[in-house]
């Protein structure tokens, strides 16, 4: 079992999703709009709809309020950045009133300024949440600020823990996998940004890995192989599979953080 | 009569001295070896060598007859050796249940026609399989002709030069491979053969092919062979090969040349101890040709294998060994025993081999009879014998509490003293039963010999994880 991060966001993350997805397939874009706010009862929670409702008719608004983490989902169907962004003007000025905000809304609209994918809500959410107690601005969330999401595949703890504690220290977010069969769902369930293989892995290994994961995402360059062989055909086989970049162990640790800074900044 | 009596006393004591002179001679040897072992291993580069291209390439053979059950992870575990550059090569020996067929989907195998040296005459092939996704994995399948004939179709299809013996049934640790390896790069001239060591499975905690949590067999009968595999290995293997007098390396586990093997003969099927033969062989045939050669054992490279753990199946066991021992010696061991030219082997190992294992039933039954002479025409000092057989006992005690010390010293894979608190014990419980009742079983193997009753015994698998 992987040590996926599982704090009190995963709920909310899944059924925003949800709401997005659905929004998305029905309009083309979603506009959503968080915000951390204390003690919302369902009576300010409808006239928060209300008042932007009657601010722009044309969006249907859903609100969601989750109460373990202090944050309301604002999800506008049809919206884009700029109308989303108008909505929380309003969706501001209400709270503040009401003396209900406890940090910085943060907007975003989907798919434009990112991919609606797990990793990226899951982020956002954070994000919200960690504005708590900070002024009370308006802040954009897109795919270019969003955190960047690591998968590490290795069958060795101590070499998973080791990276993961170092990158984590860097900010980014770390998912482990301890074989290729658990990587690989991890990858399609999260789609990370970075993939970080051991090419010795039990069940499907390191190139089956590479060559799977190509054949799902056609991102040019997320593999990163860190392994043990140091022959050159594995070298060779490894770029033929697809992967982006090469390195051995004994690793040296600040080796793969450029060469992750430097795979991300090209994507 | 009493004449008679006497003198097979004398024998009896002189035999027994021997016996316990020799034993306390390669235990001498294995503690001497056990310290340069252990800083072998300690300052060896394991990791740095499992991915370096100094290491050889090696093809592990591995001989599968109904393997249905645990085929599939077996082969997965093999697949993720941390070793630079392998192959692995399953070969079902005809099996009866679905061995081939779970291969051939798991893997999604194709049918190749690769051009194979028929350098071994074996049974007739099925067909050879393979799958590009799987560049290291080929699969054999063949007409049933036994193990050694298995092995044999694996190394006419083996592309390295090194070949590795495994049993479908045992689990490798991932870097057990790398450290044969690195034994056999200290000395890739002369090295023909390297043991690895084997261990029992029963009770320990086995994830994904990989032995997470070890633990002492809690069940009597592995638990009996666990300390008896640990006084052979330790106090005895690592001895045997310091002088270069090793006469078997483990089926379970071990490497040889491919080369050597091929010039020998290959493996020699119909009897099983097919393991113990070819080390003979290789002994006997570098010995004549006058070639340095050295059969080496690693005690670090751990080889888990699930031991018997009913009387039935464990008596099959060892009358198969007893059966295998006997045809090992009639036809090979008794041109080589007390010759100088076989140095070493011919005039200690064999001997001892001969004397003191494969004829050491009749010795105890004799024994056994004699006492009752004595007790019959009142010779008997029964203060004497007590003395005796206690000494005996002592000092065999002693031994098996010395390997006990080596592995604690060397190795310690057991992380719970209640483990080695229990080692202590069942050391002590051996002598009582149960190595009378192996003494008995080798007995009976031979008569089975005697009797051509050839078969292999029964072998019932469980899951690894009970």
């Amino acid at each position: 079992m992987a040590i996926v991060i599982r704090n009190g966001i995963q709920e909310i993350t899944l059924q925003l999703l949800q709401y997005i997805h659905v929004a998305t397939a029905k309009s083309a874009t979603c506009g959503v709009i968080l915000a951390p706010c204390a003690n919302m009862n369902p009576k300010t929670l409808d006239q928060a709809k209300g008042l932007m409702r009657k601010n722009d008719a044309s969006l249907s608004v859903q609100l969601i309020y989750d109460d373990a983490n202090q944050v309301l989902c604002a999800v506008l169907d049809g919206g884009t950045l700029g109308t989303t962004h108008y909505a929380s003007l309003v969706l501001k000025d209400f709270l503040q009133t009401q003396h209900l905000l406890l940090g910085q809304l943060i907007v975003s609209s989907f798919p434009e300024s990112a991919k609606p994918t797990e990793t990226a809500i899951a982020d956002f959410i954070q994000r919200a949440i960690r504005s708590k107690g900070n002024d009370d601005d308006i802040h954009f969330f897109t795919a270019a600020n969003a955190e960047t999401s690591v998968l590490i595949a290795d069958p060795d703890d101590l070499v998973r823990e080791f990276i993961k504690i170092r990158l984590e220290l860097k900010g980014y977010l770390v998912y482990e996998a301890k074989d290729g069969q658990e990587a690989y769902d991890l990858f399609v369930q999260i789609m990370p940004d970075i993939v970080i293989t051991e090419l010795n892995l039990p069940i499907l290994d390191g190139y089956q890995l590479i060559r799977t994961i190509q054949r799902q995402d056609s991102h040019e360059g997320k593999v990163i192989v860190l392994t043990d062989r140091q022959l050159s055909e594995n070298r060779n086989r490894a770029y033929e599979s697809g992967a982006a970049d090469y390195v051995t162990k004994p690793l040296s640790i600040s080796e793969l953080e450029w060469k992750i800074k430097r795979l991300t900044e090209n994507h | 009569m009493r004449e008679f009596l006497l003198g097979y006393g004398y024998f009896a004591m002189y035999y027994a001295l021997a016996i316990t002179f020799i034993y306390f001679l390669i235990f001498g040897l294995s503690i001497r070896h056990t310290f340069p072992l252990q800083r072998g291993i300690r300052y060896n580069r394991v990791r740095k060598l499992s991915g370096s291209e100094h290491v050889p390439p090696v093809s592990l053979l591995v001989p599968a007859y109904n393997e249905e059950l645990m085929i599939k992870e077996n082969v997965r575990s093999l697949l993720a050796l941390n070793y630079p550059e392998y192959e692995v090569i399953v070969v079902n020996d005809g099996s009866k249940d679905d061995t081939a067929k779970i291969m051939i989907e798991e893997f999604q195998l194709k049918e190749i026609k690769p051009i194979v040296a028929k350098r071994i005459k074996t049974e007739q092939v099925r067909g050879y399989y393979h799958n590009p996704e799987y560049p290291n994995l080929y699969f054999i399948d063949k007409e049933n002709g036994g193990k050694a004939d298995s092995l044999n179709a694996g190394i006419n299809l083996s592309r390295h030069p090194l070949i590795s013996t495994i049993d479908a049934d045992s689990l490798l640790e991932k870097d057990a491979l790398t450290r044969i390896a690195r034994v056999y790069m200290e000395n890739p001239e002369e090295t023909v053969a390297v043991g690895g060591n084997v261990r029992i499975l029963n009770s320990c905690t086995v994830e994904d092919g990989i032995v997470k949590k070890i633990r002492f067999p809690r069940q009597w009968w592995p638990a009996l062979q666990n300390v008896e595999y640990i006084k052979a290995f330790l106090g005895g293997r690592i001895g045997w090969s310091s002088v270069n007098g090793l006469i078997i390396v483990s089926g379970a586990f071990g490497v040889f040349q491919k080369d050597k093997v091929i010039a020998v003969g290959g493996y020699r099927g119909g009897y099983p101890g097919e393991d113990m033969n070819i080390v003979i062989k290789l002994h006997r045939y570098c010995l004549e040709n006058k070639i340095p050669y050295q059969v080496a054992f690693c005690p670090d490279a751990v080889c888990w294998t699930q031991a018997p753990d009913t009387y039935r199946i464990l008596s099959s066991q060892r009358m198969r060994w007893g059966r295998g021992n006997l045809k090992n010696m009639i036809e090979e061991g008794i041109h080589m025993v007390f010759r100088p030219r076989y140095k070493v082997f011919g005039l200690l190992t064999l001997p001892y081999n001969i004397l003191f294992e494969t004829l050491n039933p009749y010795f105890r039954l004799s024994g056994l009879l004699a006492m009752i002479g004595y007790w019959l025409l009142n010779m008997a000092d029964w203060k004497t014998v007590a003395v005796f057989m206690l000494v005996n006992f002592f000092s065999c005690f002693i031994l098996s509490l010395g390997a006990l010390y080596i592995e604690e010293k060397a190795f310690s894979r057991y992380p719970k003293l209640s483990d080695l608190n229990k080692m202590m014990i069942y050391s002590f419980l051996m002598f009582l039963g149960y190595r009378q009742v192996g003494v008995l079983w080798r007995f009976l193997g031979h008569i089975d010999f005697f009797r051509n009753n050839n078969s292999w015994g029964t072998m019932v698998r469980t899951n690894f994880n009970k």
